[in-house]
């Protein structure tokens, strides 16, 4: 199906909004800090969160492992929510791992 | 994951993701579109997690550890840039070529679904915008997982793309505003579960635009039912950022459907839309997650009593294994039942409402506690209602007895059940679509026509 007419397309694309976060600094060691912890959803990502905490308790003596809900309100395993960040907050925790299952 | 990871970064503290390979490109897109392009992750190395067991998973968690431990003792990496974006900012001409290379640069951008596209030409976007009154920088609705803005122009253009004439504008500008509500959750649609949007339109609208409401109606022959049934497929690769392999993990996925009008005239019942909480004779689109949908089954029987049996037993069928997405994805859930308008009048002139319809398939279409407890434990092993009632997810009365063999509903409520009425009025057939809960929840909009509507369409030949 050839054809002679030229066509000026324009982009489909929608604009991307602009904002950017400043990503948190680095922990100089995880000695004596309290680690949180936070599944999000989907199968074993609750397993995988207790195997890390484990290990972690193994490798470092004075780290604390908390669960933690993945936004007020939220169960252990659920979507997470934009009130995690109150959640971190209130729990005091220095870093913050986020498993999610298969 | 990503958005937790995000939102922790966000509040002063580091924050690393687990991330199963294979959805690094997915996990990286969702942290850069909400503001982290550069986000602290490791791999979890494959096969599936969910595949795995604890003692699996805790050898593979061993190096991880060190993993976790560099990552969160080390800066943030470097911005991931997007690859799919340079140089196509909205409104501005990308290709200038033949028909054919204009197909050839869309296809290659991931701009396509793979069939051939109308080029949406400065020409062709300005006609289908005579259609609306809004300015075509006005934002329509911003759409995850990409969080981008879709302007009235990007909504046209993609229109145009699908093949759509100009005058179904105001439909799409609908559709893209229900897909943008937060309840529809479109951020889930890339997930590995595969939905596809359903469409169902009301109103006038549907004459106006020549839909198609009566036999065949699913069938992708009519310009209107499958041009916008395409658009919304295109608008969530090119508007929302879906795209396979980097956010659309579908581990099958669905084609588009076309959309399902519903045969008002035929039907003895108000509109969905009315159910909906819209004045009859209101133009209103529904859209929702199908996850599948069922055989085209007939309803026999003397009675209505009898047919009403039958769509039980099917939607008993269709849903029994819906349990899992009603306890983890609701509460809300809203799958549908369609019926033919040959079946709804033979129910409507035994004296059954649309609610008694609902109470019905709410009563009988029931699976034992010892299935529900089968298909629970797919989500986790030794996940069981008792454990759901626990956490609230589902009500107490699911745990009423102990009984392993008391009968349990697919729906939290019948309200939860939309039934429609459409396609042949000579065959007593109906289907039900399995929907995804909280992933692509029903949701509903006016479609917004300009004050000179008539005359536009009248111009146009439509009428």
């Amino acid at each position: 199906m050839p054809s002679m007419q030229p066509y000026e397309a324009l982009s489909p694309l929608a604009k991307p909004l602009t904002r950017t976060i400043a990503p948190a600094s680095a922990l100089a060691g995880l000695e004596g800090k309290k680690i949180g912890f936070m599944w999000t959803i989907y199968t074993n990502g609750d397993l995988l969160a207790d195997a890390l905490m484990d290990l972690l308790g193994k490798r470092f003596a004075n780290v604390e492992s908390v669960k933690l809900p993945a936004g007020k309100g939220q169960r252990w395993g659920e979507y997470p929510d934009r009130s995690i960040e109150d959640v971190i907050k209130e729990s005091a925790v220095d870093a913050v791992v986020v498993t999610v299952g298969g | 994951m990503s958005r937790a990871v995000v939102w922790a970064e966000k509040a002063g503290i580091p924050a690393v993701g687990v991330v199963c390979k294979g959805f690094v490109p997915s996990a990286l897109m969702i942290a850069r579109a909400e503001g982290l392009p550069g986000m602290r992750f490791v791999e979890y190395l494959p096969p599936n997690i969910a595949t795995e067991s604890y003692e699996a998973i805790y050898e593979k968690s061993k190096p991880l550890l060190d993993d976790i431990v560099r990552t969160l003792t080390a800066p943030a990496p470097a911005a991931t840039p997007s690859a799919i974006r340079a140089g196509a900012e909205v409104g501005k001409t990308v290709v200038t070529g033949s028909l054919e290379q204009v197909n050839d640069f869309f296809r290659k951008s991931q701009w396509t679904d793979g069939l051939p596209i109308v080029p949406p030409t400065r020409e062709a976007v300005a006609e289908m915008l005579k259609f609306t009154e809004r300015r075509p920088d006005e934002v329509v609705a911003v759409l995850p997982p990409e969080n981008s803005e879709a302007t009235v122009l990007s909504v046209a253009a993609n229109g145009v793309m699908a093949g759509c004439r100009p005058e179904y504008l105001p439909v799409l500008i609908a559709a893209v505003e229900a897909i943008g509500d937060a309840r529809f959750g479109l951020q889930h649609a890339g997930s590995t579960a595969g939905w596809t949007p359903f469409i169902i339109l009301n109103g006038p609208i549907i004459k106006e635009l020549a839909f198609n409401s009566g036999q065949g109606v699913l069938r992708p022959q009519r310009q209107a039912n499958i041009t916008v049934a395409r658009f919304l497929r295109l608008a969530m690769m090119n508007l929302a950022g879906y795209r396979l392999g980097s956010s659309d993990m579908a581990t099958f996925g669905l084609n588009y459907i076309p959309v399902l009008a519903e045969a008002e005239d035929e039907s003895p019942y108000e509109p969905l839309s009315v159910d909906r909480g819209f004045e009859r004779g209101t133009s209103v689109i529904t859209i929702l997650s199908a996850l599948s949908m069922s055989y085209q089954f007939p309803s026999t029987g003397k009675t209505a009593q009898d047919q009403l049996r039958v769509i039980a037993r099917e939607a008993k069928r269709e849903l029994g294994s819906f349990v899992r997405i009603m306890t983890i994805f609701g509460p809300e859930v809203s799958p549908v039942l369609c019926l033919s308008p040959l079946v709804a009048n033979i129910l409507a002139e035994a004296g059954y409402t649309k609610d008694d319809i609902r109470r019905y398939i709410f009563d009988h279409a029931r699976i034992t506690a010892c299935e529900f407890d089968e298909n629970l434990a797919l989500l986790w092993p030794g996940y069981t209602i008792r454990q759901a009632v626990e956490q609230g997810k589902l009500a107490p009365s699911f745990c009423a007895t102990h009984d392993p063999a008391r009968l349990l509903p697919l729906l939290h409520e019948p309200r939860q059940l939309l039934v429609v009425v459409s396609g042949s009025s000579a065959k007593n057939r109906n289907f039900i679509i399995n929907q995804a809960g909280d992933q692509g929840l029903a949701v509903s909009r006016e479609i917004r026509l300009p004050a000179k509507w008539g005359e536009l369409l009248m111009n146009k030949g439509s009428r």
